[in-house]
This record gives C-alpha cells, structure tokens and sequence, in this order.
C-alpha cells in the first residue's frame, strides 16, 4: 500500500478512513428510481420502412417507364447531340500553309537569270533587290574581291568574316539606301555558292588572334599576377554591366575612331582619373616606375612634346574643375592604361 | 467478465437485468459498489453527505443506461468513473458557489494520548490530501486508496495514460511535501 511512499507517509496516509455507509443505501438509491416502465430503444417509425420502401418503389418504376418511353419514342436520337470533339475542331482549322523557302541559286548563273520575287518579311523591311543581268561583272569581281580579302586575312591569322556577317552588312546597306546593295547581294549569291563548294575558308572571330595572345601572355604570368589580371578584368567587367544599366559610358570604353582629339583626350582623361582612385598605392607606384622608366628612353623632343602635352592637360584641368583643388596625378595621353 | 458477488452473479448479468429495469439486480449492485463510491466521494469531497450524494448519483446514472457493452471496464470501473467526475463537477461548482468550508463537527469527547496522536495524523493526512488540487486528489484516491492500476484511473479520469502518470507524479510529489510540512508545524 505504500505505493511511491515512505513507511511513516503510508501510515500517516492510512489514517484517512473515511466514515462507514450508513446502513441501507442500497435500499435509499432503489427508493429513488423513477417508476418507470422497461426502457427500449425508441423504435422507427412503424410506417416509415413501407413508406420508404414505396418510395423507392415508385421512383424506380417511373424512371424505368420513362426510360422505356423514349426510347420506344425515339426522342433520345433526337435530343442526343454530337459533341464536338478535338477531330472535328481540328478539321475546322485551315491547314498551316508552309513558309516561302528562300532557296540559293544553284548554279550561280540560273539564280541570277531567274530573278527572285520580292518578298516582304513579316517586319516590312525591304527585301533585296533583284538581280540583273547587268550587275554580274560588278558582283563577281566584287564576290572575287571579298574572297581574296577572306583569304588574305586567313593567312595572317586574322579573323575571317562569316557569310552571314556578309548579309548582315548587305542588309545594313539595303537600310541607309546604299544603291551598292544590289552588287552585294549578287556577290553574295556567289559567295554563298564558293562557300558551299568548299572554297572559302572557314569563319573566324575578329577577336581570336587577340584572344590567342592574350592567353599566351596570361599563360607566361606567375599565379599572383593572373590573379591580379582577373580582378581588374571583373573591375572592368562590373564597371560595363553598371554602365550599361545607368545608360552612361563605359569608363573603360574605347572612344570611337572619329572622335575629335580634344574631346577624345578629355574623355581618357576622365577614364583615367577614374583608374586612378580605384588603384592601390602599389599599383599607382608600380605606374609611376613605369612612366619614368619610358621617359628616360625618349629622345628630348620627344620629352618635350609630352610636357607640352601634360602642362594643356593640366590648364584644361584646373578650369574644368572650377576652383576644385586636389585629386589624382593627370597621366600622359600617350601612356596606355595602367595594367 | 465481472466476478460474482456473494450472490453468485455476476456484475454484467445484474446489469444485463437492470437493463430490463430490474429493481432487484440494481439493488444488488448498489450494494455490492455503493461503499467503494461513497469512499472515493468522500475522500474526494471530505464530506460524508455530499459523499453519499456522488453515490447515489452515480447509481442513478446505471439505471438510466439504456446499453451497456462488456468492454467499458465493467460495472465498477465504470462507477469509479461517474463518481470521479461527479466529485470534480460539484468541487468545481462548490468553488464558485462559497470559498468557505463547511468545518467538520468538532468531538467533544475527550481522547486518550494515543487516540489523540492518531487523530492528529488523521487529521494531517486529511489535510494534506485536502491542499491537493481535484485533479491530483482524484489520481491518489483511485490509485493509492482504490488500487486501480493506472490505466483504468486514467480512464477513469477522461485522460491518456501519459498524462495521468505525470499527474499522479506531481500528485505523490505534493502530497509528500504536504505531509512533510505538517510533520514539522506538529513537531
């Protein structure tokens, strides 16, 4: 009886006795019953199973008798309706008409004599010309121009254009109006068959002869300097993205070819400045040996001009910052980048 | 199946009687459960009349079944169950209705030093089980004084069988602290 407990709680516990009974409870309880007669269950209704059942009766027999009235009455061909379905939906639909087939012309001479039908893309950009049989001395030595040229650059190592890079430009020409469009289309129409009978070496990317140098000299490049080359490339590389999204210059952009001097030099200028705060003291150091190291092999006029060069540089710095002092050493215009 | 009572039937034919409202067979059940529900009423409720009234209740509440299934833990456990919850419905109404309790009378008579030291003991026990709250009072009663194992006081008492042990832990814990004080206020 101790049950979790100590001896001394046990007894202490067993005190609590409580009061006996009093005498005759069973007979108090019985005398308190309700007199109430045997409690069943409560029973369903005496009708309800007939009535159910009558029901269920009733119904099954109208549904059959329906049934059989309409199909002896024909009224469900009737009301039964064809549903449409994916077959005859489809059959509906027009058959897709196939899409004119721009096909080369095989041999050369039949394509040129048989001139194409102008067609107009689904843009309205204007189709090439067609081809007369008056342009065909103009376009083989213009066809024969362009291959010797591919030939050429193939044998340097240059890049050799494509022959889409081809029809891209005839198509920019056909865009500004150019009435040469029409010798370059027929031109193409030649190259296009040299190109299929193997003639014409095979396209390479402007960029690749640089690109195989590069990697040359990022080969020769101890681990550490690679490492500095790729950093500053993503620089540049962020620098683009960021530019490109803000819709500003590049800061490393290469200014066109046509970009007059003074503003071209403000412009590497700005860049450099630019260049300039981003690099470390180590790297402006590692560009100042560098600059001295290329003066000291100058000739005097040489030096000359390059001071001449640096004090406008200067003077058009001062008045462009408008009484801003401070700010990075202005580099020469002839001095590359810092790498 | 129940064990036969000195009558020789057992507690499911007699209820299989009452069902057929049979006066004589409820009789003979009252009298073979009212004491052990009058007991777990009082040591519920520590009143000998709202005791007697938990049981009679609980007796009523059989006669009014209408089915009965051999698998409800018989005709004891079952009334172990009405009782048990009868007591927590009327503690917790008997809460809200007055704080005060009713004090028990006190005897008059004068006592012998033994009789004395054991109604002191009594009357610690009494109180210790008193401070409990109902839901602990009811797993020691059932468990300690009514020996039903823990399963069926869990039944008993609408809970798991998890959460009664930890019940009954906190419940044994409480009381000992309980005792152990009023051991050191009597010393």
């Amino acid at each position: 009886m101790t049950k979790g407990f100590s001896e001394g709680e046990a007894a202490m516990l067993g005190r609590f006795v409580p009061p006996p009974l009093a005498p005759g409870f069973a007979d108090r309880v019985t005398a308190r019953l309700p007199s109430e007669g045997v409690i069943v269950p409560k029973r369903r209704d005496p009708r309800g199973g007939w009535r159910r059942g009558r029901i269920a009766l009733v119904a099954g027999v109208g549904s059959a008798l329906l049934s059989v009235g309409a199909a002896a009455s024909g009224i469900l061909g009737i009301t039964v309706q064809n549903m449409p379905v994916i077959a005859t939906i489809a059959a509906a639909v027009d058959a897709p008409r196939a899409k004119p087939v721009a096909v080369d012309p095989k041999p050369v001479r039949a394509a040129l004599a048989r001139p194409k039908p102008e067609v107009r893309g689904q843009t309205g950009e204007r189709a090439p010309p067609p081809l007369v049989q008056t342009q065909l001395p103009e376009a083989t030595r213009l066809a024969e121009q362009i291959e010797a040229r591919m030939k050429r650059r193939d044998a340097r190592g240059l890049g050799v254009p494509s022959i889409a890079m081809i029809e891209a430009r005839r198509d920019r020409m056909i865009a500004r109006g150019d009435p040469r469009a029409e010798t370059m289309t027929a031109a193409l129409a030649i190259l296009k068959s040299r190109e299929d009978a193997g003639a014409l070496p095979a396209p390479r990317s402007q960029n690749q002869p640089k690109r195989d140098q590069w990697r040359a000299r990022m080969a020769a490049l101890s681990p550490e300097q690679r490492a500095v080359v790729e950093a500053r490339r993503e620089r540049r590389r962020l620098q683009r993205q960021e530019a490109a999204e803000t819709g500003a210059a590049p800061a490393d952009a290469k200014p066109a070819q046509s970009v007059d001097r003074r503003s071209e030099s403000g412009a590497n200028g700005q860049r450099f400045r630019q260049k300039w705060m981003e690099m470390t003291p180590e790297q402006r150091a590692e560009w100042r040996a560098r600059r001295d190291a290329r003066e000291a092999t100058m000739t005097p006029e040489q030096r000359q001009q390059l001071q001449e060069r640096r004090d406008q540089r200067r003077q058009q710095m001062l008045r462009g910052r408008e009484g801003l002092t401070g700010g990075p050493e202005p580099a020469p215009l002839d001095t590359p980048a810092p790498q | 199946m129940q064990p036969a009572g000195a009558d020789g039937q057992s507690d499911d034919v007699l209820m299989a009687r009452v069902l057929l409202r049979d006066r004589a067979s409820f009789r003979l059940l009252a009298d073979r459960h009212g004491e052990r529900i009058y007991r777990i009423a009082w040591r519920m409720t520590g009143n000998a009349t709202e005791a007697e009234d938990v049981a009679q209740d609980s007796m009523l509440k059989l006669w009014s079944q209408t089915g009965w299934t051999a698998g409800q833990g018989g005709v004891g456990a079952w009334l172990a169950r009405v009782a048990t919850n009868g007591c927590l419905d009327r503690l917790r109404k008997s809460r809200f209705r007055s704080d005060d309790e009713v004090p028990e009378r006190a005897d008059d008579a004068p006592l012998a030093d033994a009789a004395m030291a054991q109604a002191d003991e009594a009357q610690h026990a009494r109180d210790a089980i008193a401070e409990l709250p109902d839901a602990q009072r009811a797993a020691i009663v059932l468990t300690y004084y009514e020996d039903l194992p823990n399963r069926d006081a869990a039944d008993a008492m609408d809970l798991n069988i998890k959460a009664f042990e930890s019940l009954l832990f906190r419940a044994r814990t409480a009381l000992k602290h309980a005792l152990a004080g009023l051991r050191e206020e009597a010393a």
